[in-house]
């Protein structure tokens, strides 16, 4: 059973990337099951899925969204619904895919009414577009299928040439689905053309990533690190940053607990297509430096390697 | 960001010294941290939000003004007022017990926190 109860079906970064169970076995941990995941990603108000939560019982399905305030709603109403097959997870689109769905691993990924950001120089927060196309692919099963819908004619356009133009994505009819959101019922009302794309993944993948078992913390020691060393660095303590390919780490504040010889830093990432986030750091009177108790870093795959560079950092502002 | 605005002469410095009293009466404070520059102070408190434990930083700060402003450093996830409400008046209260005559200037906790009357000035 994982940290919180499972009727709890709106999920936040902590759940998932600090909970052990999880971070062992994966998806399966929550729904206590290994049926077939789905992915819906902006399910705002969960119209879609809900109903297909309650269509397909014997299929798991993950919404994703960032609004605190529709997510609430929509976990109390699967709570309420009884529907223990879905789950809505408070988390970047782009983050998820990359860091917390394994290849190979979903059965369907739904994309529906994603915002179009029709500013030009804005085009690239698009969520479908050819930088985020290969991630999708490696997390669709074999015979996966990708669903795409839009009522923006340029998006649409867009997505189709680019979908098209996949050699690994064969287009495939629209699945029946009765039901219409709340946008898609304003659109359809406003007569606005409605764009409908399924794609097939049709060529094999490669074998399925064995769910690498994320469950360790990283301890970072720091080189040549001395005791004292603590309080001067905390008392000369200047903002630090590190900027590498696609994102930046910056070390915002530091503090320090005289009495443990401890300092606790203030740290935020910032990843290129991904919403900045910040995190607590902790440097033990041994020069260890780990995750803050409780803070949550919601990286796996990438999770030693930031914090390996921050230490090293942190090295090169002592010297 | 909640937060709440306290005229008072405490400092930092003096309520990490007074920090071990409060850890004492209230278990879900777990730690103080001190800034390099000795004007902010952040406790480290322990929410129990009844299915789980959850970590926070409450920082207080010493404004050029003298007034101590405090407010929840938060890691972007939403923490719901009435989780909190049990650990900001114990805060309050014992800030208040350090000097009785201090005075809430200006607070965002709306009906959360029960504060003296004779603190409260505006809000």
């Amino acid at each position: 059973m994982c940290g919180i109860p499972l009727v709890n079906m709106l999920l936040y970064p902590r759940h998932l990337f600090t909970d052990p169970e999880f971070l062992q076995k994966g998806w399966p941990a929550w729904f206590q099951n290994e049926r077939p995941l789905n992915l819906e990603i902006g399910c705002g108000y969960g119209h879609f899925l809900s109903y297909m939560a309650r269509r397909f019982p014997e299929q798991n399905f993950i919404g994703l969204d960032i609004v605190n305030k529709i997510l609430r709603q929509l976990g109390r109403a699967l709570e309420r619904d009884g529907l223990n097959n879905a789950r809505v997870c408070k988390l970047d689109a782009n983050l998820a895919l990359r860091e917390l769905f394994p290849d190979g691993s979903l059965a369907n990924l739904y994309i529906l009414f994603p915002d179009p950001w029709f500013k030009e120089r804005r085009l690239k927060r698009r969520i479908m577009r050819a930088e985020t196309l290969p991630e999708m692919l490696r997390v669709l099963a074999p015979g996966g299928h990708l669903h795409f819908v839009s009522d923006d004619a340029d998006y649409a356009q867009d997505a189709r040439l680019l979908l098209d133009s996949c050699p690994q994505l064969k287009p495939v009819p629209f699945p029946e689905i009765e039901v219409r959101t709340k946008y898609e019922r304003k659109w359809l009302q406003q007569e606005k053309q409605i764009t409908r794309l399924s794609y097939q993944l049709e060529l094999p993948q490669k074998p399925s990533e064995t769910w690498p078992g994320y469950a360790v913390t990283p301890v970072i020691p720091l080189h040549d690190w001395r005791a004292e060393q603590a309080e001067a660095f905390w008392k000369q303590f200047q903002p630090l940053k590190e900027i590498s390919e696609g994102w930046i780490i910056r070390v915002l504040a530091c503090y320090y607990a005289a009495d443990e010889g401890r300092l606790l830093l203030r740290c935020l990432l910032a990843e290129e297509g991904a919403l900045a986030l910040h995190f607590w750091l902790e440097v033990s009177a041994q020069g260890q430096l780990e995750l803050a108790r409780g803070s949550c870093l919601p990286r796996l795959r990438h999770r030693q390697i930031l914090l390996e560079k921050t230490a090293r950092l942190i090295e090169s502002a002592l010297t | 960001m909640s937060h709440f605005i306290l005229q008072t002469q405490l400092t930092p410095h003096t309520l990490l010294e007074a920090f071990p009293q409060l850890k004492a009466q209230n278990p879900g404070f777990v730690r103080a941290w001190l800034s390099p520059n000795g004007r902010e102070i952040l406790l480290e408190v322990e929410l129990d939000l009844g299915d789980e434990l959850r970590t926070e930083y409450l920082s207080l700060q010493r404004q050029s003004s003298g007034d101590l402003i405090f407010h929840l450093l938060s890691g972007g996830e939403e923490i719901p007022f009435k989780a909190l409400s049990d650990t900001l008046q114990r805060l309050l209260n014992w800030l208040l017990s350090l000097e009785p005559h201090a005075h809430v200037v200006r607070h965002t906790f709306g009906q959360y926190v029960t504060l003296p009357a004779t603190s409260l000035h505006g809000s």
